[in-house]
């Protein structure tokens, strides 16, 4: 199954959708089901290779790349993406006229993981940030767009300093592809200062996207004010592929100087979210900041550089998305059911659902790192791999995930704490489709944390993609 | 069944006793306590060799360890006995799915934990256990939740600190299992013991509820559901005592910190351990004089005597060794008695206030049978298993000249005559208020676990060497000494006790007494309020019922102690506003500002790395 | 076994008789210093035998229960004390026992004075209880040091070891004793520290609701209680005495001073007598014991 079809389907799907407006949300739903069919055959059965587009072979032509990584991550992207339309479906929030938009982000993000072209990705990234612009600008008030204005203005920057990194590496190496690149570079063919600055303008370039302090300033106001499922897909699908490029640009354009860099920049953003988070009142928000810190925690381990911390990235993220799909999701339900999500208020919400309180607690705790559930196994992971640069960052990690075990727990309690009066059951019905997905995915955080080590080897063989990308590389210049 | 299958079986057992509690609560209940039930005979009647089995990985490397040794048996049986018991207690409490749940993923964890042979199993199950207990603390008060908030953060401080360890040891020794580590460690370099030890001790101190990490214990053993309160201050502060005996005792920490230098004998790691230890008998004992709920104050006699283990633990030596586990075993008993007797009365009467009560032994004799003998334990009063673990600890500290620890010690079981007391003479005793005349004695399910912990404080202060014979093996199965002892007699280097002749002797006194007693006139039977008023006629009984402020004196002279509660409240307030600091700073209103982050970043980098 | 018996016995009755005697005689020693006449010296035995003799009211089964507890306690505890050469349980006679075994006494006193429902007597013991938070400590860590000096805690061995020795304890680690002696006076409740019974103030604290045989009883067991504290400090501090005659000598010196100094003194709060205890005689036993486990080492 050529892996091309994930970003074909939803572009057809998005064209046909501007001739036909009326149906572009049930044309969405279409094209991010079969996404999600296609994703699983392409993860289950693709050999791991590239596969070229348009019959030109690399490194002229464009290939897409399916690794270890890609087979983690292409599923749960689009199975993430359906399960987010389909939870909004019946919503008053539902996309509605903005449904092309998602789907045009779907297939974005889709190339984003496949493809190994440096300039196809920026391509790429720009669809994703346009879209994520439009999105941010779904909420109802008009401080969502200018949140979504802010985010043009910084995300703009970003992809321009991105695109000044490709100019120079192109121009040192004479190639876009990927894994030529990172051949080249990991057997020295680059000067060490143009090395440097192309690979800080990746950094920053990417580190937009990725959340990464001081360039984050875009996202508490974006997740909390935009529409429910666009704070689902920018919040918990987004950070899987923009981390994923991240990952990969800078594992390829690799230099030693600026993972420090990336080091201390991660474990800063760790810090300044988890604290920030610690102070706020209102669910969205804590979240937001939480998504922040999470982002910091994979970047970090970015910057430590080896197998284990980058199979422990994917941990984090993934988690992260199954996480944060449940906790926005509910965050929305007491929204549109209380009005507010101010820690006063929402007290008790917990109680007037046992399936909603059960699912969020889940996630909660999977994202709090407790036992039994998928956090816990990624933060062994980056605990030990984090030992790899000394025992400052473990501690500093784990300072921090104090922190975010505290006001986690502080969130958990006030949605079950029996508020003053008598908590009685909601009176209209919840919405099934929310509660199920909230089981599956809250199931799936379980099976993850309490499977054997043999399920979690696919990770320990994500985080050995980069291999294959330079192997592949190796065998394009020519077995040097 | 073996150990890994019971712990299997625990885990699976909470969804299940969710799902069977939303159809019928009470079946569910009783599944949870016999499961409990089950569980205690299967640990206590399997003392067996060391058993390990290797089961579901962590991760490449690591899988879970557990097994049998004698340390394992020993802390196992003491925390099922006390869940179990609490299990049987509950049964006419307050009765939700949740909670049930939650307690069966609780004792889950604590089983787990307590027969883990290495340390990343022993955290894990233990975390499971803490998360569980967490969210149970608030199922029933209001205020809970602010206490527990403090447990979440103190908790997670020791967690981390020991995840921290058990990585760090992966590093530095490649082993994380007791044993292994045990030997391994003591090759190792000074600052890798004492960072692994450090690290370990934070986790000891937080979960045990020591001083400077004691101030969760107080909101959230008060405010828990009444039934779990014995189970947190039983079963769960014990897991810490069995870390801390691997820590202190299963490595042997005098031996490898010898090299550092001495205090009064003993290498300063330890000493300072120890210090610690005093400081909460000190802290615990002083904040239990001054306070007037009786839960509370039974949190704060949890913190007190958390510090004795800590300090006999830390001490080392055979006597301090043995009478720490001892101490563990007794506390884990009293403590958990006294919990019951509490929620007895407070599940009659609807309230833990001692100045809301009064005279409630003509209603409920066996719960203050409970607590007479519960208190007369903590309190280390011959002829209960409490004053067993006290004299040996007093021995040791004779033994090894150790002034200013054994201050601690005499402050903590003197002034504990004082806050055992209170609630005593407070709630049982005095006058009985007017609504309580109609109460009758708890209910048979929550008589039984009170009667049965009390019989066993009674038997094991009569017989002492039954336990320490027990004792004494798990100590000689980690290479330390043991006590010397014959049927009825404990014989230390400082002296000797023989406890079937003190408890004949009193035997004796009390039936002298009783001779004269009887000999003399009979006395005429007499009301209550019919008392000595100096010719006044009263009507209320409450007024008449000395138990506010028992201690007021002694409450006026402790006012402007400094506050480890405050203290820490402000810590999470500076969290706060670091919090808003960096928000004002980083997330600032204007994207122009983040664009000229992003390029002051960039050069910055750029120039820095050149 | 039958020499046991017969000792205990003996112990008994002369613990009870010399006792209550020397009760007598000091009410007599008071008077004169405060210049009166006094009763005659056998009026603590007359009291007793009144009180056992007359009918009397009872609170309830607690307020029985308690008295027969804090009496038994204290007999039991008496038996414990080595009196010169009569010792009943010798090598067995720990001093932690002896203390322990007294706070059954006084916890059973406590029972029971508070279970009468009378709030004097539970403002009496409440008292009592922070006092003894006083006392006893100074008392402990002097105890630490003699223990740790003669490598025993058992109240026989040490009279041998400092008989033996030839020298008393008073001697080697004087202010040991006098932090040791100003806690006894404490021990005993005698002016300045008898806050807790403080007749004026609060109707005899918890002896307020006794009468008749209870009284009696309680008399008995505050003889024996005063017997156990005194011995103590014989004991430990003055080398017991080789004879049973050498032990009541100095049993009757100490008495005798314990007496003069709190005839003339008035009484402390309860908060100044725990300050008091917690301030000199804290730090001098603090002193007393780090010469002793430092610098004297075994």
């Amino acid at each position: 199954m050529n892996p091309v079809m994930l970003i074909a389907v939803p572009l057809i799907a998005a064209f046909i959708s501007s001739l036909f407006a009326k149906r572009s949300s049930l044309l969405l739903l279409f094209a991010a089901f079969v996404n999600s069919v296609i994703a699983i055959a392409v993860s289950l059965s693709a050999i791991n290779g590239s596969y070229s587009m348009g019959g030109w072979s690399p490194p002229y032509g464009i290939e897409l790349v399916v690794t270890d990584m890609t087979r983690v991550l292409v599923p749960a992207v689009n199975i993430l993406a359906f399960f987010a339309i389909v939870v909004y479906w019946r919503r008053q929030d539902s996309p509605g006229k903005y449904s092309i938009v998602y789907t045009i982000s779907l297939a974005a993000l889709n190339g984003i993981l496949l493809t190994n072209d440096l300039f196809n990705l920026f391509v790429f990234l720009e669809i994703a940030g346009v879209s994520a612009y439009l999105l941010a600008s779904t909420g109802k008030t008009g401080s969502s767009k200018v949140a979504a204005f802010k985010y043009l203005m910084i995300g703009s920057v970003g992809s321009i300093l991105y695109l000044l990194g490709v100019v120079l590496v192109y121009a040192t190496t004479g190639t876009l592809n990927i894994s030529e690149i990172a051949a080249r570079i990991s057997l020295g063919q680059i000067n060490g200062d143009v090395l440097l600055l192309s690979s800080l303008l990746f950094m920053i370039g990417l580190g937009v996207e990725a959340k990464l302090l001081p360039l984050n300033g875009w996202v508490p106001d974006v997740f909390t004010k935009s529409s429910g499922p666009a704070t689902l897909v920018l919040a918990s699908i987004y950070p899987l592929a923009m981390i994923s490029a991240f990952i990969r640009v800078l594992l390829a354009v690799r230099d030693e100087r600026t993972m420090g860099a990336v080091l201390v920049l991660g474990v800063a953003t760790v810090i300044g979210g988890e604290v920030v988070a610690f102070g706020q009142k209102r669910l969205r928000r804590t979240l937001a900041y939480s998504s922040i810190a999470q982002s910091g925690l994979a970047i970090l381990l970015v910057g430590v550089g080896t197998a284990g911390a980058i199979a422990a990235s994917v941990m984090i993220i993934v988690n992260n998305a199954l996480a944060k799909f449940v906790l926005f999701s509910v965050d929305g339900l007491a929204i549109e059911k209380i009005g507010s999500d101010d820690i006063e208020k929402i007290t008790g919400f917990g109680r007037t659902s046992q399936v909603t309180g059960l699912v969020f607690t889940v996630s909660a705790l999977s994202i709090a790192g407790m036992p039994l559930f998928m956090g816990f196994r990624a933060k062994l992971l980056v605990i030990s791999s984090s030992f790899d640069t000394g025992l400052l960052i473990p501690v500093i990690i784990l300072l921090a995930a104090a922190i975010e075990a505290t006001y986690y727990f502080r969130w958990i309690f006030s949605l079950y704490k029996p508020p003053f009066s008598r908590v009685e059951p909601l009176k209209e019905r919840l919405p099934l489709e929310l509660l199920t997905i909230g089981i599956i995915l809250a199931a799936v955080l379980v099976f993850l944390g309490t499977s054997s080590g043999e399920t979690l080897a696919i990770f320990d063989r994500a985080g050995n993609f980069m291999e294959e990308i330079i192997f592949m590389g190796k065998t394009l210049i020519g077995g040097m | 069944m073996s150990i890994l299958t019971l712990i299997v079986v625990s885990l699976l057992a909470a969804p299940v006793l969710y799902v069977v509690a939303r159809l019928n609560r009470r079946i569910a209940y009783v599944a949870y306590a016999g499961l409990q039930l089950l569980s205690f005979f299967t640990v206590f009647f399997s003392r067996g060799s060391t058993l390990s089995y290797e089961v579901i990985g962590i991760t490449e490397r690591l899988n879970f360890n557990f097994g049998l040794s004698p340390a394992n048996w020993f802390f196992g049986s003491i925390v099922m006995l006390v869940i179990s018991m609490s299990a049987v207690f509950m049964l006419p409490l307050n009765k939700t799915p949740a909670k049930v749940m939650l307690l069966a993923l609780v004792s889950a964890g604590a089983l787990g934990a307590v027969f883990s042979m290495d340390f990343l199993t022993l955290l894990i199950f233990w975390e499971i256990s803490t998360w569980a207990s967490l969210i149970l603390i608030i199922q029933d008060r209001e205020k809970s939740v602010k206490e527990a908030i403090k447990y979440v953060s103190i908790g997670a401080v020791g967690s981390y600190a020991m995840l921290f360890s058990v990585f760090y040891m992966l590093r530095e020794l490649d082993a994380i299992d007791f044993s292994t580590v045990a030997v391994r460690i003591e090759k190792a370099p000074v600052h890798v013991q004492l960072v692994i030890f450090i690290s370990l001790s934070v986790m000891v101190l937080a979960k045990l509820g020591t001083f400077p990490l004691h101030t969760w214990l107080r909101g959230s053993h008060s405010c828990a559901p009444d039934e779990f309160s014995p189970i947190l201050s039983g079963a769960m502060t014990k897991i810490g005592a069995f870390l801390l005996f691997i820590v202190a005792v299963m490595i042997p920490s005098l031996k490898i910190f010898s090299q550092l230098p001495l205090f009064n004998g003993i290498p300063l790691a330890n000493y300072v351990l120890a210090a610690l230890g005093g400081v909460s008998i000190v802290v615990g004992t002083v904040m239990a004089i001054r306070m007037e709920d009786a839960k509370e104050l039974i949190a704060f006699s949890t913190v007190s005597n958390s510090g004795y283990i800590v300090l006999a633990l830390a001490i080392g030596g055979t006597y301090a060794t043995v009478g720490g586990l001892m101490h563990v075993l007794n506390h884990a008993i009293a403590s958990a008695a006294m919990f019951m007797a509490v929620a007895a009365v407070a599940y009659r009467t609807g309230t833990t206030k001692i100045h809301e009560m009064g005279g409630l032994i003509v209603k409920m004799p066996v719960s203050f049978a409970a607590y007479l003998v519960a208190i007369i334990s903590v309190a280390g009063i011959p002829p209960t298993s409490g004053f067993v673990s006290k004299w040996l600890i007093y021995q040791q500290l004779v033994q090894d000249g150790l002034p200013f620890l054994a201050f601690a010690a005499f402050f903590g079981s003197i002034g504990s005559f004082m806050y055992v007391f209170k609630p005593l003479a407070g709630i049982f005793l005095g006058q009985l208020k007017p609504e309580h005349r109609s109460l009758k004695e708890a209910p048979l399910a929550m008589v039984f676990p009170m009667a049965f912990l009390t019989l066993l404080t009674v038997f094991w202060g009569i017989l002492p060497s039954n336990a320490i014979r027990a004792i004494n093996t798990v100590t000689e199965s980690v290479g330390a000494d043991s006590v010397r002892i014959t049927f009825s007699r404990i014989i230390a280097l400082t002296g000797q006790w023989d406890s079937i002749l003190v408890t004949g002797v009193f035997a004796v006194g009390f039936f002298l007494a009783l001779l004269i007693f009887m000999k003399a006139k009979r006395a005429r039977r007499v009301e209550l309020m019919d008392n000595y008023t100096s010719g006044e006629f009263i009507y209320t009984a409450e007024l008449y019922h000395f138990s506010y402020r028992m201690y007021r004196p002694f409450d006026r002279m402790f006012e402007r102690w400094p506050s480890m509660e405050m203290w820490l409240a402000s810590l999470s307030d500076k969290i706060r506003e670091l919090g808003h600091l960096i928000r004002a700073v980083f997330f600032p209103k204007n994207p122009q500002i983040y664009v000229a982050y992003a390029l002051v970043v960039l050069l910055g980098a750029f120039w820095w790395l050149r | 076994m039958i020499i046991t018996i017969l000792s205990a016995i003996t112990l008994l009755v002369v613990a009870f008789c010399y006792t209550v005697t020397l009760e007598g005689l000091a009410r007599k020693i008071e008077a004169r210093i405060q210049r009166r006449y006094g009763p005659p010296f056998w009026q603590n035995f007359i009291d007793i035998f009144k009180g056992l003799t007359k009918h009397s009211i009872s609170h309830g089964f607690i307020f029985d229960f308690g008295v027969l507890m804090a009496l038994g306690g204290t007999i039991a505890t008496v038996l414990f004390i080595p009196a010169g050469s009569i010792v009943v349980f010798p090598g067995l006679d720990n001093v932690f026992v002896v203390i322990y075994l007294l706070a059954i006494g006084l916890l059973g006193m406590a029972m029971s004075a508070v279970g009468s429902g009378n709030p004097n007597a539970s403002i009496g013991i409440g008292r009592a209880l922070t006092q003894m938070l006083g006392y006893e400590l100074p008392f402990m860590i002097v105890l630490l040091g003699v223990f740790f000096h003669y490598r025993t805690s058992s109240l026989s061995e040490l009279v041998e070891l400092q008989i033996s020795g030839g020298s008393y304890n008073a001697w080697i680690m004087p202010i040991g004793a006098i932090v040791a002696f100003i806690s006894l006076m404490g021990m005993l409740g005698k002016k300045p520290f008898d806050t807790f019974i403080a007749p004026a103030e609060i109707a005899s604290g918890p002896l307020v609701e006794y009468s008749g045989k209870y009284l009696g009883m309680l008399l008995i067991q505050h003889a024996f209680a005063t017997f156990i504290e005194i011995g103590l400090f014989v004991n430990l501090f003055l080398g017991g005495g080789r004879t049973l005659w050498e032990f009541l000598l100095k049993f009757f010196l100490v008495y005798f001073l314990a007496v003069i100094i709190s005839s003339i003194m008035p009484r402390f709060r309860v908060e100044q007598a725990v300050k008091f205890y917690w301030k000199w005689p804290l730090i001098l036993s603090f002193a007393q014991v780090v010469i002793v486990v430092f610098a004297m080492g075994r």
